[in-house]
């Protein structure tokens, strides 16, 4: 039987279908296995909010992502956010490369510190964003003086007259950074800011599924201590954390995209082999 | 080193500012011809031996606040970096809108898309920045419109329409020609059915411990991504990193050549 050639709006219209559907009806789906990555990111925040030396420390939560990824980014945060403050630790939101991380982040910050009864100014901040530029410079300047070098909070209000920063000064203060990102800007973390105070920092990263590949090394490196990678990073988080969300229901429009990818290879590749063999008989 | 102003204080010293640095400009635009590439190259040479001598001059002083002579200029070095960016910024927003503007004025090829650029520009800018200090409902609405409303919606479209070029790609070009596509074809199915449950569950049946647990696909995976990914990775980022240096060094030292380089100012 010949496969015939399917116009790309036909391939188009397969997808839509395989994404949307999952979405919108509940699709049976066996849970996810916890990859090492996931489960290192899982077990550093447990330690770092149950070691004396770090569980009063501040969590720098990093917000570098826009619209584009917030499938991914989002649903990362959202999942991250929820055992922050289920240990109870302090967070401060900030973004640098890309200015709706600043919304994106503070909006789903305030929508999860309300449910959790954080306050503020006195449970949480939000640093605003600062221009990519100048952020080496920034990042160095932080190590030494955080209210100095940030300045001021989103609302304008000075960093040394929030609650929350009274005991937060410098990079001796922060126990944890976690990276939510589009690209590699784990690496300014890593490069500036991680190794700069007496004691190395725990360093997560949340990238999405494509910038992962490059983030691997640094795990090796133990450079990141653990990694969310995209959306099947959340799903994993999720299901670990026994807090299913958005990650949990668009996991099987992620497996079953995935699956149609695949076939779809095998279809077009059974199509070239089919068409060399019909050639090579011709010719004979 | 400086301390923040407040009120007259602020505006007595923007001022100041304002006239230095026109005086400054006018300076530079009366320096000669000839000193003008010593001099670009001195400040170049200046700036980057600040953070290369501030990182590797000895510290002193008690554990977590070692500091050298520079450390403190850090912080003024940072804000000075800032607001280079916003001149480069400002200069990229009068390029854009310049060349734009011609076009609509001369209604030349593209002109309408064009003027969307410009006004989408200029709303998105009244609709963003007036609402940090207008208080206006009408402000906040246009910005809730165009940022939240649209921006933010487009900015997401237009990055899943990625998905169907993948679908498309994958039906059209990913073809096993040789052995090396095969190659990578047989890997990528591997990552792709490992990174997702419903792939996972192929290999469900076969025990997570001993020697079985290396045949499920997930573990293959993630040994491809440890084991086969991650020191290419760094092999390109080593490459990546020597050049990145020798750049670094090229500028630094003003050994670069290009038209910015050998042209005379």
């Amino acid at each position: 039987m010949r496969i015939p050639q399917l116009d790309r709006r036909v391939l188009y219209m397969m997808l839509a279908v395989v994404v949307a559907i999952p979405l919108l009806v509940n699709v049976p789906l066996p849970p996810p296995a916890i990859t090492p990555p996931t489960r290192s990111f899982y077990e550093t925040i447990e330690t770092v909010s149950a070691d004396p030396k770090t569980k009063d420390k501040l969590v720098i939560v990093s917000c570098n992502f826009g619209s584009g990824t917030l499938a991914e980014n989002l649903s990362q945060l959202e999942a991250t956010l929820n055992h922050i403050v289920s240990k109870k630790m302090k967070f401060a939101i900030f973004a640098f490369n890309d200015p709706q991380g600043r919304d994106l982040g503070g909006s789903t910050a305030q929508r999860i510190a309300d449910k959790a009864g954080y306050k503020y100014g006195e449970d949480w901040v939000n640093w605003g964003f600062r221009p990519p530029q100048g952020i080496q410079s920034l990042l160095k300047a932080m190590v030494n003086d955080l209210h100095g070098a940030l300045g001021t909070d989103v609302k304008g209000t000075k960093l040394s007259t929030i609650p929350v920063m009274a005991s937060y000064k410098k990079a001796d203060d922060v126990g944890l950074i976690i990276e939510f990102a589009a690209a590699d800007t784990v690496r300014y973390w890593i490069q500036f800011f991680q190794r700069a105070g007496t004691a190395p920092i725990a360093t997560l990263f949340c990238p999405t599924s494509v910038m992962a590949n490059e983030a691997y090394p640094m795990l090796e490196t133990g450079q990141l201590q653990g990694m969310l990678v995209g959306l099947k990073g959340a799903n994993e988080f999720e299901t670990v954390m026994k807090q299913p969300g958005f990650a949990t229901r668009a996991s099987a429009s992620l497996s079953y995209s995935h699956l149609l990818i695949i076939f779809l290879i095998v279809l077009g590749n059974v199509g070239m082999i089919q068409d060399r063999k019909r050639q090579q008989g011709a010719t004979k | 080193m400086f301390q923040a102003q407040h009120g007259a204080a602020l505006y007595t010293h923007l001022a100041g500012a304002a006239v230095v640095s026109v005086i400054l400009f006018f300076a530079l635009t009366l320096v000669p011809t000839k000193l003008r590439r010593p001099l670009i190259m001195g400040v170049t040479f200046a700036a980057g031996l600040f953070y290369a001598l501030e990182f590797f001059w000895p510290v002193s002083g008690p554990e977590g606040d070692q500091k050298n002579f520079l450390t403190a200029y850090i912080k003024p070095f940072s804000d000075i970096t800032t607001v280079l960016q916003s001149f480069a910024l400002g200069l990229g927003v009068y390029s854009l809108v310049s060349i734009h503007m011609r076009k609509i004025a001369r209604s030349q090829s593209g002109w309408a898309y064009s003027l969307v650029l410009v006004v989408c520009m200029v709303v998105m800018v009244i609709a963003h920045i007036g609402k940090e200090y207008i208080k206006a409902p009408w402000v906040h609405q246009l910005n809730e419109f165009a940022y939240s409303g649209l921006m933010k919606s487009l900015d997401a479209t237009m990055f899943s329409i990625i998905a169907f070029y993948i679908v498309s790609a994958a039906y059209r070009a990913f073809r096993i020609r040789s052995t090396e596509a095969t190659i990578l074809l047989v890997s990528a199915a591997i990552i792709m059915l490992g990174q997702v449950a419903i792939g996972q569950a192929i290999t469900n049946g076969i025990p997570n411990e001993g020697l079985t647990a290396n045949l499920r696909v997930e573990n293959l995976a993630n040994w491809i991504l440890k084991k086969v990914n991650s020191p290419a990775i760094m092999a390109i980022d080593f490459g990546l990193g020597v050049g990145g240096l020798a750049t670094a060094l090229r500028l630094w030292l003003s050994l670069e050549r290009g038209s910015y380089f050998e042209e005379e100012l």
